[in-house]
């Protein structure tokens, strides 16, 4: 939050509805609407990120949902016969490690480190290809074992549930790649840095969907 | 590979972004506790698999099972809280994506109640290990 | 946010800009130069203004209002007595299906969906959304939705046969053959972008953007209602999102989710559907309820009793509404303790509706009644939901809805909170703020005429159905036999039926004559304030300006315009201190910079139908539609500022040329400062 509207949460005692009339001393009426000058001080990117995330906990919510009961249903090739957790597991600590990068690149733009971020960027971009190339190997794998996406509805659930997710983090690859060419042409300046911030919070949040995944389609038996 | 912890950090990132300022910005070296933190708790979670072999697989499965869902919502919630910022950032975030995280879960597990996936897993995992303990 | 007031720096007012703005060709990212200008056809397809949006968003549902209302009146035509067959059970199941998804998707959320677009920033203060081109986008996502959905009546093979609520496995390929179910499934993610985008969008600007001095406390219920059906909207649409793409990959890719030969479970569509389906049934009718919140108060010269009760039992409605999905599965084979702990869930939702049914009435009671058209309509809606309400609780109990499933008791039942509720709701809704979103009255006696003849219409054609459904008559069905006594109540539903048709017919004739009216000699425009309202809508010229207010408004009290224009006497009589003309801002200000319009988003839009067709037919042609979607996503996110003062200071810094440079399918908005030229 701003200064501004930090301090005017703190007078009003609630964030989410500002600043009232004995406490606008401040408060930029004229600016009203711009940034974070607003009723909770947040701004507008941030927050509708922020909702879109909670919106995705329902889309993955019903994919594993479906993914449970599908899973032992039907006949044929199932988890057991198929899954190679070692290797999921490297996996799964590549994806882990792009967090951590994605983290130093926010960091760095918020200290004007323009080189830094351009690192940071590309890392984590090169560590979510990585899992991305990781999930292809695994799912051609299965496909020569003899598991296509309509073999029966444990692959079909599974497909799509990883595949929801490699999308997720392609569409994830593309952002940070556009943040790095804007970085390189000089578009993404220090003020920008909520941006990757943003962005940041997308390719967490894609993280933590697969830190769900791993555990309740891969590890538990 | 080190990244040095410029003096500087939280007054520059203060600056750089439009005012915004976190009052408890974690530096890169608390980033970096955070990582090994959930690098260790991965690497629990693998090795729950190689212990988890039959014959008394089975009879674990309910221990184990227990300690990777609690392993897992662990590392959900340090990777929202730090690497997400949700601790330090205004309570609104939180709230939506705690919202949106407890429908989902609490419609979800409704959900699978009424299929009765709860009995049909637990004889389904009896079944794959060859326990005799319960009837296919 | 890029709407802004820009404090003179000079001694004088800004001059007024002569032409359109100068944008240099360099400007924009695009192929074609940035749009200026607001006047002409080509300025509706390229604005921002959520007012516009709002405005085009009510045509286009009045548009497909009247297409579902043929389809119903062919179904009315077929009923109107036994063993005909006007129509084959084929074309039936077409038209029931088309009927019910367009009333519902592309008539009533889009209602909705126009009220809380043009009246939400005003009722808050603000002078636009939070993400003016992704309002754009939404709306054009809704229109190319529901033209792509509308298309499978010429091509395909068929028009969507499986009913509104598609159930999977007789939506597979197998038993629905056309394409029609295909149509359906891409036709609704295409409304659903559009409705989860919005719902994003108006949730950031109710938080937002509210004036200095609105605590969500002193909101209008009607932005209380929008932002509840909001959120209802962003939690609801993901779950069917998912189970339309099941159906889609079965269809289309042969996936087994809904194949039962491989052992799926035949309850998983339903689950998945009714999990979004509830909820969309509050998203149907909780803008209603804002509205006739709003209304009923000014034609009871009283507040709203309650204030605090409404409120909270609109939060409660949308939590609880995620608990009782199941009672649409009543009679699916969930087995008796889910049926028993659904029904229980089911009577607990009805109370927070009845506490608003309550405060309604106790508004009214006591106070100075003006028997308007809008405030008709508003008791309208408070009898006629009633009536639906109470059939909603015979359904809870589970063992009464085992008779009345599948039979025309329901149909009447959603036909009475739907219709009687969420559209006279919204007719009163079009009377009451016609003048502020025009500019002039609908005439007032016509609106009378238009009521009283949709209310017998109304009760004509659905009133029966009770009967009917309770003496067995099933849904679904395109004829039935004589001598099962259904003869008579059918012929009646039908007369009722057409008897609606003329009463939508005096409002398109009310509309066309009200305009008219504006033309004749001695027409006085209404002002701000016609109704002697409440809200700070109405604090503002009508139609409203382009920017809203002339300077955001400091609230201090609910329903702060009122509170503006009278006071208390020591002996605590109402006394009027000022006109609302005194109060009301002019609208005259000229130097506020408005979001640009922008070309990208119908663009982007225009690729998705492309997509659709293609999974279809043509899988090229889904991958060009792919092209142009991410090419249109890059123009959206990337388009430039043009605003002169960018770089001045470093306050105006996170909105400099687009931020977040591609995103999934809801792109929060990079808030570019943009600057339309403001051409009066």
């Amino acid at each position: 939050m701003t200064d501004t509207a930090a301090a005017a949460a703190v007078r009003t005692g609630t964030e989410v509805d500002g600043p009232t009339p004995d406490h606008l001393d401040g408060v930029d009426l004229e600016g009203w609407g711009l940034g974070s000058n607003n009723a909770t001080g947040l701004t507008n990117n941030k927050l509708g990120m922020w909702l879109f995330l909670g919106s995705d906990c329902l889309l993955f919510g019903a994919l594993i949902s479906v993914y449970l009961l599908m899973r032992h249903r039907g006949t044929g090739l199932g988890p057991e016969d198929l899954f190679d957790i070692p290797f999921t597991s490297v996996s799964s600590f590549v994806l882990l490690m792009s967090s951590m990068s994605m983290v130093f690149a926010v960091s760095a733009i918020a200290r004007g480190e323009d080189q830094r971020l351009r690192l940071w960027l590309l890392v984590t971009a090169l560590l979510g290809a990585i899992f991305i190339a990781g999930q292809v190997y695994e799912f051609t794998a299965f496909y020569r074992e003899g598991l296509g996406y309509t073999t029966n509805l444990f692959s079909s659930a599974f497909y799509s549930l990883t595949g929801f997710h490699g999308v997720h983090v392609s569409v994830g690859i593309i952002m940070l790649m556009s943040l790095l060419v804007l970085s390189l042409t000089g578009r993404l300046k220090q003020d920008r840095a909520e941006t990757v911030e943003i962005v940041g919070l997308y390719w967490h949040f894609v993280d933590i969907v697969w830190v769900l995944i791993f555990t309740i389609v891969y590890l538990i038996p | 590979m080190t990244v040095t912890h410029e003096g500087s950090a939280d007054a520059g990132y203060e600056a750089a972004t439009d005012g915004l300022h976190h009052e408890h910005h974690p530096s890169d070296k608390k980033y970096w506790q955070v990582g090994i933190a959930l690098g260790v708790i991965t690497l629990l979670e693998v090795s729950t698999y190689f212990i988890a072999d039959p014959p008394y697989g089975h009879e674990l499965a309910p221990l184990l099972i227990g300690g990777l869902l609690v392993m897992m919502v662990l590392k959900f919630i340090i990777i929202a809280a730090y690497f997400m910022h949700l601790k330090f950032d205004s309570r609104l975030f939180r709230n939506i994506f705690a919202g949106g995280l407890a429908l989902a879960v609490g419609v979800f597990l409704v959900m699978l109640t009424i299929f009765e996936y709860w009995v049909d897993a637990y004889e389904e995992g009896a079944h794959d290990q060859g326990s005799t303990l319960v009837d296919g | 946010m890029a709407i802004v007031e820009r404090p003179s720096t000079d001694s004088e007012p800004r001059a007024l800009e002569a032409g359109p703005r100068h944008v240099s060709p360099d400007d924009a990212l695009g192929v074609f130069r940035r749009p200026q200008g607001d006047t002409g056809w080509r300025s509706w397809l390229t604005t921002v203004d959520h007012k516009r949006i709002g405005i085009m968003y009510g045509v286009a549902a009045m548009f497909f209002f009247v297409i579902g209302g043929v389809e119903a009146l062919i179904i009315r035509t077929q009923l109107a007595a036994p063993d005909q067959d006007l129509i084959s059970a084929d074309l039936y199941n077409q038209l029931f299906t088309m009927h019910g998804v367009t009333m519902i998707f592309l008539v009533v959320m889009p209602l909705g969906a126009a009220f809380m677009n043009y009246l939400l920033p005003l009722q808050i203060g603000a002078r636009d959304v939070a993400f003016p081109r992704l309002n754009a986008l939404s709306f054009w996502c809704f229109l190319f939705g529901g033209l792509f959905f509308n298309s499978s009546w010429f091509i395909g093979g068929g028009a969507s046969d499986g009913g509104w609520f598609a159930y999977a496995p007789n939506t597979s390929v197998v038993f629905s053959p056309t394409h029609g179910m295909d149509f359906y499934a891409l036709g609704l993610q295409i409304t659903g972008i559009a409705s989860l985008v919005g719902a994003i969008n108006l949730i950031a600007t109710v938080l937002n953007l509210r004036a200095p001095g609105m605590t969500l406390m002193k909101m209008p219920v009607f932005t209380w209602m929008a932002l509840v059906t909001q959120f209802l909207l962003l939690f609801a649409l993901p779950v069917l999102s998912v189970a339309l793409f099941l159906l889609t990959f079965d269809r289309l890719f042969d996936a087994n989710f809904f194949d039962i030969a491989a052992g799926a479970d035949p309850l998983l569509w339903e689950h998945l559907f009714w999990v979004f389906g509830h909820p969309e049934v509050y998203i149907l009718i909780l803008p209603a309820f804002g509205i006739v919140s709003e209304i009923i108060p000014v034609f009871s010269r009283k507040p709203l009793f309650g204030y605090e009760f409404m409120v909270f039992s609109g939060v409660a409605i949308g939590f609880m509404g995620w608990g009782v999905w199941a009672h649409h599965m009543f009679a699916s084979g969930i087995g008796p303790v889910s049926v028993a702990a659904f029904a229980v869930s089911t009577m607990f939702i009805a109370v927070p509706t009845g506490v608003k049914i309550l405060n309604w009435i106790a508004t009214m009671w006591g106070g100075k009644l003006h028997f308007t058209s809008p405030m008709l309509f508003s008791i309208g809606l408070v009898t006629m939901f009633t009536i639906g309400g109470l059939s909603g609780v015979s359904h809870a109990v589970a063992p009464s809805d085992t008779q009345q499933t599948d039979t025309y008791y329901i149909v009447a039942h959603f036909h009475y909170v739907i219709f009687g509720g969420a559209l006279f709701a919204f007719m009163g809704g079009f009377y009451f703020w016609w003048p502020k979103v025009f500019g002039h009255m609908l005439r007032d006696g016509l609106g009378k005429w238009n009521f009283w003849t949709l209310l017998l219409g109304f009760n004509l054609t659905f009133g029966p159905m009770h009967v009917l459904g309770l003496e067995g008559m099933p849904r679904r069905t395109h004829s039935y036999f004589d001598g099962y006594g259904f003869n008579f109540w059918n012929l009646v539903s039908t007369v009722g039926a057409f008897l609606i048709a003329v009463s939508i017919l005096l409002f398109f004739v009310n509309i066309w004559l009200s305009r008219r009216d504006t033309k004749k000699d001695g027409w006085v425009p209404p002002g701000p304030d016609p109704w002697d309202a409440r809200s700070i809508e109405w604090m503002t010229a009508s139609p409203a300006p382009k920017h809203n207010y002339d300077h955001i408004p400091v609230v201090t009290h609910r329903d702060e315009f009122w509170y503006r224009k009278y006071g208390e006497t020591d002996d605590h009589r109402i006394v009027r201190i000022a006109s609302a003309e005194e109060v009301a801002q002019t609208g005259h200000r000229r130097d506020v910079h408005l979001p640009a319009p922008s070309y990208w988003p119908i663009l982007l839009c225009a690729a998705l139908p492309l997509i659709g067709y293609g999974l279809i037919f043509n899988l090229g042609l889904a991958f060009a539609g792919g092209l142009l979607a991410l090419l249109s996503i890059y123009g959206l996110v990337l388009e430039p500022a043009d605003d002169p003062d960018a770089g001045h200071g470093g306050h105006d810094a996170p909105h400099g040329p687009g931020t977040d440079p591609d995103a999934s399918a809801a792109p929060p908005e990079g808030a570019a400062d943009k600057e339309a030229t403001l051409v009066d």
